[in-house]
């Protein structure tokens, strides 16, 4: 190869590596709103046999996640539920971690749209939950609002919506 | 006897089996066999498994089915298609059959489907079901589903309308 050539091969590869790099690093906002859901459906979930320390942290952990004054509105079967403030949806949590043997939470299909100042987004996804409890899973569309707050995406508001009215 | 260079008899059996005489060939035939593949389950049809007991009999949990996603290309949804509905994406669907139309009534009365006050018959409901349901009016671009197994009480099954457009495809197979 003609060094000319091979100069010209090195510049692109280290270009390609560098960008390859600059995206692992400083993630778009989608990509960053869409990997905290995923840190969230992962903390939501635990098994059967966890310990007592994982347990105390569960609700301490999930409530890491929203914003101080944060709201969850869940309509869930014949059920209104709105749970309001970090100390509330943390109390909410253990609650439900004592009550559920286990408990799966995944997310799929996200639809993110990020506010024009960039520093809100709302979200769009679909939840499945899976309980020992119940043989099949329970799917809920959910649709949540979100604030950066020093470099962390933070809940703000959870709520339900009816895909079939 | 002489063997051209390059024949198949040179080559390994495993060769002949796994990559073929002619690797460039196999290499095309593969290439085309993704094509037709991607082209027709994100274009076209799209595979679904089937999880829970709504849909029963016509559907029963575990099976896989495959929607038609250009069913709707030609023609509106009709009454008695079973249908994917998204939530959010393609991920997870519900799967429904059509009842009501837009515009139409859409009730239950001693378990049987009153479309603007008539009753209509449903061959595919074979579990018998007792559903009260004061009607419903359709709200224009909107389309009424439930499941076929009408056994389970009517407040523990997922029923109701949904916009034409969180239609992925209709049931074909």
């Amino acid at each position: 190869m003609k060094p000319r050539l091979s100069f010209l091969v090195v510049v692109a590869a280290l270009g390609a590596a560098s960008l390859w790099a600059w995206h692992a690093w400083s993630p778009s906002p989608e990509k960053a709103i869409r990997h905290r859901l995923e840190a969230l459906a992962r903390t939501a979930s635990f098994g059967p046999n966890e310990g007592g320390l994982a347990r105390m942290r569960y609700g301490e952990q999930l409530a890491g996640f929203f914003a101080e004054n944060a709201e969850v509105r869940l309509d869930v079967g014949n059920t209104v539920a709105t749970k309001g403030g970090r100390e509330q949806l943390r109390d909410t949590a253990v609650g439900v971690r004592m009550t559920l043997g286990s408990l799966q939470v995944e997310f799929h299909d996200f639809n993110i749209f990020l506010g024009a100042d960039r520093h809100s987004a709302e979200v769009d996804l679909t939840a499945v939950g899976r309980t020992p409890t119940e043989p099949d899973p329970e799917v809920y569309e959910l649709k949540f609002l979100l604030t950066r707050t020093g470099g962390d995406w933070m809940i703000r508001r959870v709520e339900t919506v009816k895909t079939l009215r | 006897m002489a063997t051209p260079a390059g024949s198949s008899a040179s080559l390994p059996w495993w060769w002949v089996v796994i990559i073929g005489r002619r690797p460039k060939r196999t290499l095309v035939r593969i290439a085309v066999l993704v094509s037709v593949c991607f082209v027709l389950f994100k274009f076209v049809l799209a595979p679904i498994r089937i999880v829970g007991p709504s849909m029963l009999p016509t559907c029963r949990d575990g099976q896989v089915h495959v929607l038609n996603r250009l069913a709707y290309r030609s023609h509106e949804p009709r009454r008695g298609d079973i249908v994917g509905i998204k939530y959010t994406g393609e991920h997870v669907l519900l799967l429904k059959r059509i009842i009501g139309l837009p515009g139409e009534t859409v009730g239950f009365h001693d378990g049987r489907l009153l479309i603007n006050g008539q009753t209509v018959e449903e061959p595919y409901v074979r579990y018998p079901c007792d559903w009260e349901m004061a009607p419903k009016a359709v709200r224009p671009g909107y389309f009424f589903v439930v499941g076929d197994n009408r056994s389970m009480p009517l407040e523990f099954h997922t029923r109701g309308q949904f916009e034409r457009e969180k239609i992925l495809g209709k049931l074909v197979l």
